[in-house]
């Protein structure tokens, strides 16, 4: 009796301890998803070069450009590595050797691109060198091709000489979906030998790594998307030579024009502004209807306006004022707007990459420009003094 | 001048990969540890014609860091960055982007006629050097309507280089330092003639006269016969030449030809396709088998290809085979 009364005591102390301090362990619930370092580890496919014996090559016939010898010495791994001389000449454009690897079998190097790099031992024959104009390209079987080369900063030591050294090179560098190689399906690795050069190299696999990868935020892909454009940053300016033919006038914003076409300065006649600090600007949505506006104090001469894009054909684009882009509302002060739809080829110019707005004077003039500003104009292109009228202040 | 090659954005570099320009940089470092104390060093040029175009400004980050680091481990010797031609833009971005650098290298061709001025109306206070210089480049030229370039004759393009070089690259001595002419050499670029102050055989132009002329103020002794002009059919070389397959053609040139026996060479080629740029290197061209019949000196006589196409007929005149002028024209076989 007693022992039975033991037993049920001690299956309700196993209990207790089963339910409150024991904790669930799920046979089920193992995280089975490989490392990237066991993925790359367990490719079946990581060694491209080994030696002559267990690896394919091709290109190691030699010629005068070319040589290419298996050394037993000094090796890294496997029976011998591969010493390549070469000398570019107008007789051997190209120089390579190619390393179809796995007996030809079509690589799927796809999930390893983020994770991988291709791994060799380097080191050269002589001397030492910052850069080896070799060239790494992974070929696949459509025959497209996507290429590398040897980063310093994934060469161990951060040298290139007589030594051994390790080298990566991460398959994200090789850029596949932009070359648009097909990194399911990988024939062979080729390296391309330019100038001239002496190295050994051994040890070709495919091994962990991780590569950032850092991408800067593009720049010069800003939007104009309101106007006006107030054009009176006098360090924007270029082209201003003081007092002497055009200048900006300290503290009173405006562009003073003094030009004799006759005069020792009259080489001096153009002058510029940036419109984002000389990157480009997206005018595209807003330059259709819009126009340059100013005012024109003094005397009225035909100015030549143009604007440029930093791309694009054509360049430049120009409209040369007239008075019909101006009225006199006051003795002296002529308002003047210049519709950019006047300004010839304006539908081929480049608006997403637009910089400047230039001015370039032929004829005397003694004046002072100001507002100068890239405005919004809704009306008809063609009758300026119009829209002037309406918008007269 | 040392040049430390940045890969421009046109050859594929992506100056938004901080991985590849650090690469790079670490590279180029190196090379400026090496050779800094190099007694044939004058100055560093950062980067050849990156501007080239180029969209992305960030390069002049990269060519800032490396003309920084130079100033860091060499005090001796400045540096430069090289322009392909200057506009405002390029000008603002290196005084504002790249403070260490010293003297702005630009390679300008037609552009050289106003560098001086605008140099100045574009901002730039520091020395210049014009990196390189020479004649109209091919992408500055005239082309006919089948778009092949209009290169002048030899002795144009003589006179042209001294002119430039005695009326604006010397006569800028308080801002231009020198200038390096294009191009001691000789190489393809839309012809094998071009830019070459020698001719693939080695032959000095009349050309190399001119810098002789231009450096030290006195013509040589002995002066390479001078191509004033070309024409073909009797009609010059500024003009569209289009003629029938198997043809007999006659080709002229006018002289200089100075002192002594003149030789005379002909050689046909096909008109080039390349579409690089910068001075990027072209492939040489095929010459075409071609009988050539002097009928005087100076005038010869051929026939055109049976097939048509674009083509290029080269006159070379020589003395004691070493000291030549060259002139070409193109023109269209058509039915």
């Amino acid at each position: 009796m007693m022992r039975r009364e033991i037993l049920i005591f001690g299956i309700c102390v196993f209990c207790y301890l089963g339910c409150d301090s024991m904790q669930e362990v799920s046979l089920y619930e193992v995280d089975l998803t490989p490392t990237p370092e066991q993925l790359v580890s367990s490719y079946p496919y990581r060694h491209v070069y080994l030696d002559s014996c267990n690896s394919n090559l091709f290109g190691h016939r030699s010629h005068p450009c070319k040589r290419v010898e298996f050394v037993k010495d000094n090796s890294v791994e496997g029976e011998d590595h591969l010493s390549i001389a070469w000398q570019q000449g107008d007789s051997c454009r190209y120089l390579g050797v190619g390393f179809p690897w796995a007996n030809y079998v079509g690589k799927n190097l796809k999930n390893l691109e983020q994770i991988a790099a291709l791994q060799f031992h380097v080191r050269l024959d002589s001397g030492s060198v910052s850069k080896i104009p070799m060239f790494f390209s992974l070929v696949d079987y459509g025959g497209r091709q996507a290429t590398s080369k040897i980063n310093l900063l994934n060469v161990e030591g951060q040298r290139l000489d007589e030594e051994w050294r390790t080298v990566r090179i991460p398959l994200a560098t090789f850029r596949a979906s932009e070359k648009g190689l097909n990194l399911e399906n990988v024939k062979e690795l080729r390296i391309e030998f330019q100038r001239e050069g002496h190295v050994h190299l051994d040890a070709i696999q495919i091994v962990p790594f991780h590569h950032e990868g850092k991408f800067l935020e593009p720049i010069g892909e800003d939007v104009c998307e309101n106007l006006p454009l107030v054009m009176n940053a006098r360090n924007l300016w270029w082209g201003l030579n003081g007092s002497e033919t055009m200048g900006w006038a300290e503290g009173e914003g405006f562009l003073a024009l003094h030009y004799d076409k006759t005069g020792p300065q009259r080489d001096w006649n153009s002058c510029g502004v940036a419109l984002n600090q000389w990157e480009a600007l997206d005018m595209s949505e807003v330059y259709s209807a819009s126009a340059l506006t100013f005012q024109l104090h003094g005397q009225f001469s035909p100015l030549n306006f143009s604007i440029l894009s930093s791309t694009g054909a054509p360049r430049q684009i120009r409209q040369r004022l007239s008075l019909d882009h101006c009225i006199q509302f006051e003795e002296g002060i002529w308002s003047c707007a210049i519709p950019i739809k006047q300004f010839d080829q304006h539908e081929q110019f480049n608006w997403s990459a637009t910089r400047e707005v230039r001015l370039t004077v032929t004829e005397d003039i003694d004046a002072a420009m100001h507002e100068l500003q890239w405005s919004e104009y809704r009306g008809n292109p063609n009758k300026v003094h119009r829209w002037l009228e309406h918008h007269k202040q | 001048m040392l040049g430390l090659y940045l890969r421009p954005e046109r050859t594929g570099m992506n100056y938004n990969d901080v991985h590849a320009v650090e690469g790079q940089l670490a590279e180029l470092k190196q090379e400026v540890l090496k050779y800094k104390d190099h007694p044939a060093l004058l100055l560093w040029g950062i980067g050849n014609e990156l501007d080239l175009k180029y969209t992305n400004t960030r390069v002049w980050d990269a060519v800032e860091e490396l003309a920084k680091f130079i100033h860091d481990v060499d005090p001796n010797h400045p540096t430069s960055t090289v322009l392909a031609g200057i506009d405002p833009a390029k000008v603002h971005m290196v005084k504002t982007r790249c403070p260490d650098i010293d003297v702005l290298g630009v390679n300008a061709y037609g552009s050289i006629e106003k560098l001086p001025l605008n140099i100045r109306r574009f901002g730039w206070s520091k020395p210049y050097i014009v990196t390189e210089w020479g004649v109209n480049g091919p992408f500055e030229a005239p082309t006919t309507s089948w778009g092949a370039k209009k290169e002048p004759p030899g002795g144009v393009k003589a006179s042209t280089r001294l002119r430039r070089y005695d009326d604006i690259i010397a006569a800028d001595s308080s801002m231009c330092l020198g200038s390096y002419c294009f191009l001691w050499g000789q190489k393809q670029e839309s012809t094998a003639t071009w830019h070459g102050l020698f001719l693939s055989d080695g032959s000095a132009t009349d050309g190399v006269d001119a810098m002789h002329k231009a450096w030290s103020g006195e013509w040589p002794t002995w002066r390479a016969p001078s191509i004033r002009n070309i024409r073909m059919n009797d009609r010059g070389w500024k003009i569209d030449h289009i003629v029938e397959p198997d043809s007999e053609v006659q080709v002229d040139v006018d002289l200089n030809a100075f002192e002594g026996e003149v030789q005379w060479q002909c050689t046909l080629f096909p008109e080039s396709r390349s579409k690089k740029m910068g001075g990027d290197r072209q492939k040489s061209l095929e010459e075409i088998p071609t009988d050539f019949t002097f009928v005087n000196p100076g005038s010869v006589v051929f026939k055109t290809p049976k097939n048509p196409g674009a083509y290029r007929v080269f006159v070379k005149a020589c003395r004691d085979g070493n000291n030549c002028s060259s002139a070409n024209v193109p023109f269209l076989v058509r039915k």
